[in-house]
């Protein structure tokens, strides 16, 4: 290791022994954090964001703290609708809904007519509304301003031996720990739900809604702002900024702060963004307003910090907002909430591959072997390559056949395969498309 | 063209070094700046990065199948972009490259479909 030199503008030489057992503890904590389950404290979030926006010299947002990620999304969607029609002139956005709800009474005769028209138009607007009016002058100006200057000025103060040895005890460890369990659920979930019900939304306008809570809250979107602003929401993840779910960069940048010892001016402004990070969940930043989201009431994960429950939802915000995930996987809600709906054959040949897993385990692999009446045609000694099985499917008349090996990762996979295929080898080289002959199993697998 | 060695698999992938390149391959456009060997539902794609490279997908394949072939001019990596469970990279020098993604049966619709994470 080359000479350590601590400084309050420099810091090289790698790190010490002890100032990784510091960084060891200093990461627990924003996993902590990254993790933490209390309410959000209005006045401790208030002023964090206050401040971020202070930091970029722009005027005081109007705050809004919501309950989930999920009405984060919509409110935020129909707020920049609004905000953009009124600035631009445009009051259409506003009588969105009266003008939707009167075309909804005709909208089935000329639905695909209208929609087409409808969505490129609301597309339009709502790109220019959410990316030209905030991207630039919030987002990006807040996050210059604060976390990404005092990144830049961290690097410039360190060297690459002590960045790397403090971002591997840092921010990796943050990262890994939080990442799977909370902040790629959460972005998925979000995402999915500002698509997929955005569009059945939109979709469903003539139709009574199913009364899940992303589709009711793309309605209440819908009922605000119009098409128009279900398409703004769509477009929340361009503006925002992830608050406690990002944990792993605040801890590698308040590391060199807290243990290394680093002062740099910098870190005034940088102070709102690690309030903010502590104090609060998802955010969306605007000109006018900023929509913070509450941390989730319950967050469950399995021993590899994967989101993971048995018996109930991995994630639940407090306005009942859940998600359910099998070791890291999500799967439907009425698998875990209503076991029986869940059976064998839904389980062995349902679509999604990861999902397919989760359900066989949720099933048990012992069960759907007895209730398929299976029996192993043919075994490899090697669980990678697996065994051939045959089941008596629901509504077949013929047994169906299938794979079950390892993959590397070591996680369990059925695969099927078409009924003539007679041996493991045979099916393998199905599965990659090869004939037999020029079929050879892998020496590597990951 | 010939495969020369069945090299490994990472997921529903599997990688062979092969002796050419074969004719009736068409380009393949980069998303977002990535060039993705295998797509998933969720985002967690397998991808190819190398500082020089081609990837080409064959005009025909197997029913159910995709195969993608790679000019590597300089080393490469084909990496997992999933936070947990991940399959580790795989690591290549210069070369010709295939990748065949896994297809698998549905006994329902009788048909072969590729598979899907």
């Amino acid at each position: 290791m080359s000479k350590i030199i601590r400084e309050k503008n420099k810091a090289h030489g790698g790190i010490t022994a002890e100032e990784k057992t510091r960084m060891d503890e200093h990461a627990k904590l924003w996993i902590t954090r990254a993790m933490r389950t209390a309410p959000i404290e209005p006045d401790k979030i208030i002023s964090a964001i206050e401040g971020i926006y202070a930091a970029a010299n722009l005027k005081k947002p109007r705050i809004v703290i919501v309950p989930s990620p999920l009405v984060m999304a919509f409110a935020y969607g129909a707020s920049a609708a609004i905000w953009y029609s009124r600035k631009n002139g445009k009051s259409d956005a506003t009588d969105a809904a009266t003008r939707d709800a009167t075309r909804a009474a005709t909208r089935d005769a000329t639905y695909d007519a209208t929609r087409a028209a409808t969505h490129d138009a609301a597309y339009a607007a709502a790109y220019a509304a959410t990316d030209d009016a905030t991207y630039d002058a919030t987002h990006a100006a807040t996050y210059d301003a604060t976390d990404a200057a005092t990144h830049a000025a961290t690097r410039a103060a360190t060297h690459a031996a002590t960045r790397d040895a403090a971002y591997d005890a840092t921010r990796a460890a943050t990262h890994d720990a939080a990442y799977a369990a909370a902040y790629a659920a959460t972005d998925d979930a979000t995402y999915d739900a500002t698509h997929a019900a955005t569009y059945d939304a939109t979709r469903a306008a003539t139709r009574a809604a199913k009364g899940n809570a992303e589709e009711l809250a793309a309605l209440a979107c819908r009922g605000l702002a119009g098409n128009f602003g279900v398409e703004c929401a769509r477009r929340w993840s361009n503006v925002y900024q992830g608050g406690n779910m990002w944990a792993g960069y605040d801890c590698y940048l308040t590391a060199y702060r807290d243990i290394l010892g680093l002062e740099l001016r910098e870190h005034a402004a940088y102070a709102h963004w690690e309030q903010a990070a502590i104090h609060g969940g998802y955010r969306v930043m605007h000109e006018e307003f900023c929509i913070v989201s509450d941390f989730p009431e319950v967050l469950k994960v399995d021993d590899q910090n994967r989101p993971h429950c048995e018996t109930g939802p991995s994630h639940r915000w407090r306005d009942g907002w859940s998600l359910y995930h099998w070791h890291g996987v999500k799967i439907p809600a009425e698998w875990i909430e209503n076991k029986k709906s869940l059976d064998a054959k839904t389980a062995l040949t349902w679509q999604n591959i990861e999902q397919r897993r989760a359900a066989l385990e949720i099933v048990g692999w012992n069960n759907v072997l007895r209730e398929l009446k299976a029996r192993v045609i043919d075994e490899h000694p090697d669980p990678a390559c697996g065994s051939l099985v045959e089941v008596q499917l629901p509504d077949l008349e013929k047994p169906s056949r299938f794979i079950r090996a390892q993959c590397g990762t070591k996680r369990e996979f059925a695969i099927g395969v078409p009924p003539e295929i007679k041996t493991v080898t045979a099916a393998q080289a199905w599965l990659t498309g090869l004939p037999e002959s020029q079929f050879e199993y892998p020496s590597i697998r990951t | 063209m010939k495969i020369l060695e069945t090299l490994g698999a990472q997921g529903e992938i599997r990688i062979f070094r092969v002796d050419a390149m074969p004719k009736g391959v068409k380009p393949l456009s980069r998303e977002n700046g990535q060039l993705i060997i295998g797509h998933s539902e969720t985002g967690h794609h397998h991808i190819l990065e190398a500082e020089r490279v081609q990837v080409f997908e064959a005009e025909t394949a197997p029913e159910g199948m995709r195969v993608l072939y790679a000019l590597l001019e300089s080393p490469g990596e084909l990496k997992h972009l999933r936070g947990h469970d991940t399959h580790a990279p795989h690591s290549f020098e210069p070369g010709v490259y295939m990748f065949r993604t896994d297809r698998e049966y549905d006994p329902y619709a009788e048909l072969a479909r590729r598979v899907a994470d």
